[in-house]
């Protein structure tokens, strides 16, 4: 396994082609923009290490039998899943924010089970290259990027059907050792930081979309991959000198769009070609562990509800009723969250690869109640916080003389409390509920790993509904 | 065995002086825990294990701590200190140690223990068992000095 240090480095080796605000990246690991989401990839590399994180953090490889970080691991049980829940609570909590690695680890999951069906109906050997390419990664305990997403254009149209044809990524050439694809991907998670990029098609395909069904894995700097950095409100804080104002003083995320301008993948990399009938399955499969791992957002409102409570404290409200009892409502709706990814992770199943995958029906009521419960933390959050955490100057305004004495003066709080650390907690609230951290905690939670639609298309299809009704049928005496 | 308690154990196996000393400063490395009273601890066990008493080699294993109820790493530097010159902590995989004190951060207590049937186990959910363990180090190291 990799220090936090060699994880570093070996990002410092990579040639990575990556545009902000309309100019070229020269030195990535090191831009003061980018650098907070390198600090939180960093992370899981330090708490693998450690001792007291080591159970959740790292587990024994099914291919290799060495220790792995589990963020590349393929689920072998269901304590496994319940694992990565765990995991994914503790690094939401250790970084409040979005540590990047898990659509990656969700990735590679799914296509250890699609790769193995397809093989199995079409006597294909993508399993085994699967199983090649996973043991490079266990080894070099890499970062993978999981490219799910594509532009999509037009959402009336199917792929095929698209006035440009690289709204959605696609095959255009075939070779003797490969392919060639184009197209792009949106709102990639941590691309920046990755190693590798897996691409999956984004939705179920027909017959006429077969060139879209393409799944395969490149080395993050292979030519014709191109990075346009996404921006976050507050993200130019970064580049002031004092750290108060970005609230989070270490730790923030990233995403961007990843555009592949006629990439050539070689054979032993493509995990599925043009077999359209597996594409929903691997859409499936890794939107249900996605949706799993926004356990994330359990740790990221542990950090919340901690500053919601730290905030009242403060002010000196934390013994008036309603405020312990908007912190019970937050603890309620944080742990409901958490109820639900242990659930899908408890009930989980193997399948005929031998991969172990969550109950999807549970995995995606727990996503639906993610696109619901942040955003009322939040809303309690800043209730408790008050007007301050919007309205208070900047911290040149603390250390300028002028200005310094009246913001002491005029914003003492609890007076055993210094004012600057009445601010520090109040930007943190701001960070995660509008600024950088809230793309990961707020719109991330509606939208990533689908919006909330699409769970509730899966609720419809997975809620045995047949069963619900012989029940009350046989209640109400009906024999039909 | 109990969920928080112990299985009786093997007896207490002498190690030589100077591979407790190594074992110590590896551990103190390890950890990059440089404090005083972790290095007192460590001295005071060389000259404790020099003057001839046996010290117990008890392998750590903390579960994950996803949502600990307690800080688990404070306990073990308290047991380390409480404990001083009576007992060696080791990584929970290494060859020499006699027992597993496994550190749980609640009662779920989820640390994958299958590894360690071949050991006795002693698990802490709580702060309040800390005090067991040590009574049981202590008795365990007496019953094995007037054997
Ligand atoms: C912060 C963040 C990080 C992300 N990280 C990743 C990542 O790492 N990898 C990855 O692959 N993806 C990632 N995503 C992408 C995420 O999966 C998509 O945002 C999600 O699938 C929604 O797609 P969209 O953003 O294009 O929204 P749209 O598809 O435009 O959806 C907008 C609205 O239109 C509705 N809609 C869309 N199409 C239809 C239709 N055909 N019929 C009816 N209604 C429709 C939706 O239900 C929704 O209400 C991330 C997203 C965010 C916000
Ligand atoms: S949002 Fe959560 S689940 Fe997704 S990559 Fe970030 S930390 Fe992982």
């Amino acid at each position: 396994m990799m220090t936090p240090q060699q994880y570093e480095e070996s990002l410092r080796k990579l040639n990575l082609e990556v545009y902000m605000f309309g100019k070229r990246v020269q030195n990535v690991v090191d831009d003061p923009i980018i650098r907070p989401s390198m600090n939180a990839v960093a992370k899981t590399y330090e708490m693998a290490q450690r001792p007291e994180y080591e159970d959740i953090m790292t587990v024994k490889s099914h291919v290799t039998g060495k220790r792995i970080n589990r963020f590349t691991h393929i689920h072998q049980n269901v304590d496994d899943l319940v694992k990565k829940s765990k995991m994914g609570r503790l690094m939401g909590r250790a970084t409040g924010c979005c540590f990047q690695r898990c659509v990656g680890m969700d990735a590679l999951n799914a296509l250890s089970i699609v790769t193995f069906d397809i093989d199995k109906a079409k006597g294909a050997d993508y399993y085994k290259r699967f199983i090649k390419y996973l043991t490079y990664v266990q080894e070099n305990d890499l970062v993978c990027d999981g490219a799910m997403t594509d532009p999509k254009g037009n959402r009336g149209l199917a792929p095929h059907q698209q006035a440009d044809p690289d709204l959605f990524l696609h095959v255009v050439e075939e070779r003797k050792d490969g392919i060639v694809v184009r197209g792009a991907k949106a709102h990639q998670t941590g691309a920046v930081n990755s190693h590798e990029i897996i691409v999956m098609p984004t939705i179920a395909m027909r017959a006429e979309d077969k060139d879209y069904a393409v799944s395969f894995a490149l080395p993050a700097d292979t030519k014709g991959i191109i990075y346009i950095m996404g921006r976050q409100s507050c993200d130019t804080r970064k580049l002031e000198e004092g750290l108060l104002d970005r609230g989070n003083a270490v730790f923030g995320g990233h995403e961007a769009l990843v555009v592949f301008d006629n990439v050539f993948v070689p054979w032993e990399r493509v995990f599925m070609y043009k077999e359209y009938e597996f594409a929903g399955s691997l859409v499936e499969n890794f939107a249900s562990y996605h949706r799993q791992s926004y356990a994330c957002k359990v740790g990221v409102g542990d950090v919340l509800i901690g500053a919601a409570q730290t905030a009242a404290e403060y002010n000196g409200a934390e013994k008036a009723s309603h405020v312990k009892d908007k912190i019970i409502e937050m603890n309620h709706l944080n742990e409901t969250l958490y109820c639900g990814c242990i659930s899908c992770a408890s009930e989980g199943h193997r399948e005929p690869s031998g991969t172990y995958v969550v109950d999807k029906l549970l995995a995606n009521v727990h996503k639906q109640n993610v696109t619901r419960f942040p955003y009322e933390i939040s809303r309690l959050a800043q209730d408790i916080a008050g007007g301050l955490m919007v309205t208070m100057p900047a911290e040149d305004d603390f250390k300028a003389p002028a200005t310094g004495k009246w913001l002491e003066k005029y914003y003492a709080g609890n007076c055993d409390v210094p004012t600057l650390n009445r601010m520090r907690i109040l930007r943190l609230i701001e960070n995660l509920t509008l600024g950088t951290a809230a793309v990961g905690y707020l719109t991330e939670s509606m939208h990533g790993a689908g919006s909330p639609q699409a769970q509730r298309i899966m609720i419809a299809r997975l809620a045995n509904l047949g069963e619900k009704k012989k029940a009350a049928k046989t209640l109400a005496g009906i024999d039909e | 065995m109990s969920k928080s308690g112990f299985k009786t154990s093997p007896c207490t196996q002498y190690l030589c002086p100077a591979k407790i000393l190594i074992l110590e400063i590896f551990h103190i490395f390890l950890r990059l825990k440089f404090s005083l009273s972790a290095i007192l601890g460590a001295i005071e066990g060389f000259i404790t294990t020099f003057k001839g008493n046996r010290q117990l080699v008890v392998g750590l294993k903390y579960c994950g701590g996803c949502n600990p109820n307690y800080d688990r790493v404070a306990l073990v530097a308290y047991l380390r200190q409480r404990l001083a010159g009576q007992i060696v902590f080791v990584r929970y995989d290494q060859p020499e140690a006699e027992m597993i004190l496994a550190v749980e951060g609640c009662p779920t207590a989820c640390a994958d223990l299958a590894s360690f049937e071949h050991l006795p186990v002693f698990i802490i959910k709580r702060p309040s068992e800390a005090e067991e363990f040590i009574m049981y180090v202590e008795n365990r190291l007496n019953e094995q000095s007037a054997e």
